[in-house]
């Protein structure tokens, strides 16, 4: 995905050539063995960054598309990488803004315990300012909730409750969304989906939208809430073929057959290679279900 | 040609856009010195 997306990217590319010295290792071999055990890389893709004497600037873990590696990568060159996050934490304790970006950097590692350490300083300090408390407390619901398996959402729901007109109360949502839908809490899954319509607003919020409208199209669940999800993910990520596909295919399933062909048109127009044939299979199988005058029926 | 030129011209552009460098994270380290850059090391596997 990063050789096929992401490096190929314009902006991307400028980013690196202006900064970095790229290379690869790979890690299956034995002085990329060494390197990576040297660095206690665990996942596959790792993306390490270092001074030029070897020492580790910061890491990426897992895949990631250009729209968010290009904020990631200009703040580590800014300034907020997880090395100056510790060495600031580590000078100032009162720097609760380091404190809750380097706890967001610990959880991306995986490293939960010392996250939720940080996370509870800042939520208890009466001298951080009110939102930043409000988000360490939002990342403590979440931890509370992967620390209970995802039994108990009392504190995701809490949260939510509290500080549903907030940013902050978006994860909580998400999270809320896929709890309602394994334990069949439909009428609290309507209202919170009802809620990540009307207030997601950006583009990786679309990427959140389309997964989960995807998913049940898939299981033939919900089709009238996963269309609505689509509409939304498609308002905030109008290009994004993938994101068109899924309303295509949220279309279909609800029997509007004319605004699936439509929209998966537009979908294969705007398609990178990896994903037009994809695409093209399916606008072939609405065109042709269109065609025999029934009410399309596309496999997923 | 200094050995830094001659790493960098050796760079590939199997990735499309991102140069990447033909060489060791040793070898990064030393353009990167020279270069005032940052090293970016993707550690992958072939599974």
């Amino acid at each position: 995905m990063l050789v096929r997306e992401t490096y190929p990217d314009k902006d991307v590319a400028a980013l690196f050539e202006k900064s970095f010295i790229a290379v690869k290792v790979n890690a299956g071999k034995d002085d990329g063995r060494a390197l990576a055990q040297r660095f206690g890389v665990q996942g596959y893709p790792t993306l390490l960054i270092t001074d030029a004497k070897g020492e580790e600037v910061d890491r990426l873990i897992g895949f990631r598309p250009p729209k968010k590696i290009i904020p990631e990568l200009q703040d580590i060159l800014g300034g907020k990488s997880f090395a100056a996050l510790k060495k600031l934490v580590e000078k100032d304790a009162s720097d609760f803004k380091a404190a809750v970006a380097l706890a967001n950097k610990l959880r991306e590692r995986d490293d939960d315990a010392s996250a939720e350490e940080l996370y509870r300083k800042v939520s208890l300090a009466a001298a951080a300012p009110a939102e930043l408390r409000r988000d360490a407390d939002g990342e403590l619901a979440v931890i509370a909730y992967f620390k209970s398996r995802g039994r108990d959402a009392g504190a995701l729901e809490s949260f939510f409750e509290k500080h549903r007109d907030s940013p902050a109360a978006l994860t909580a949502a998400q999270l809320l969304v896929g709890h309602y839908d394994r334990k069949g809490e439909e009428e609290k899954l309507a209202s919170t989906v009802e809620h990540l319509v009307k207030h997601s607003k950006d583009a990786s919020a679309a990427d959140i939208l389309n997964s989960i409208s995807w998913t049940w199209l898939e299981k033939g669940k919900r089709p009238k809430l996963a269309l609505t999800m689509a509409k939304k993910a498609v308002e905030l990520d109008p290009k994004n073929a993938a994101i068109l596909d899924t309303l295509a295919v949220a279309f279909s399933k609800n029997g509007l057959a004319k605004e699936a062909l439509e929209t998966q048109r537009k979908a294969v127009e705007l398609a990178p290679e990896s994903l037009r044939k994809e695409l093209e299979g399916r606008l072939k199988e609405l065109e042709e279900a269109a065609k025999e005058d029934k009410k399309p029926s596309v496999r997923l | 040609m200094s050995q830094l030129v001659l790493l960098l011209a050796a760079a590939a552009l199997s990735d499309g856009g991102v140069k990447f460098l033909d060489g060791s994270f040793d070898d990064a380290l030393k353009a990167a010195g020279k270069a005032e850059k940052l090293v970016f090391v993707d550690f992958y596997t072939d599974t």
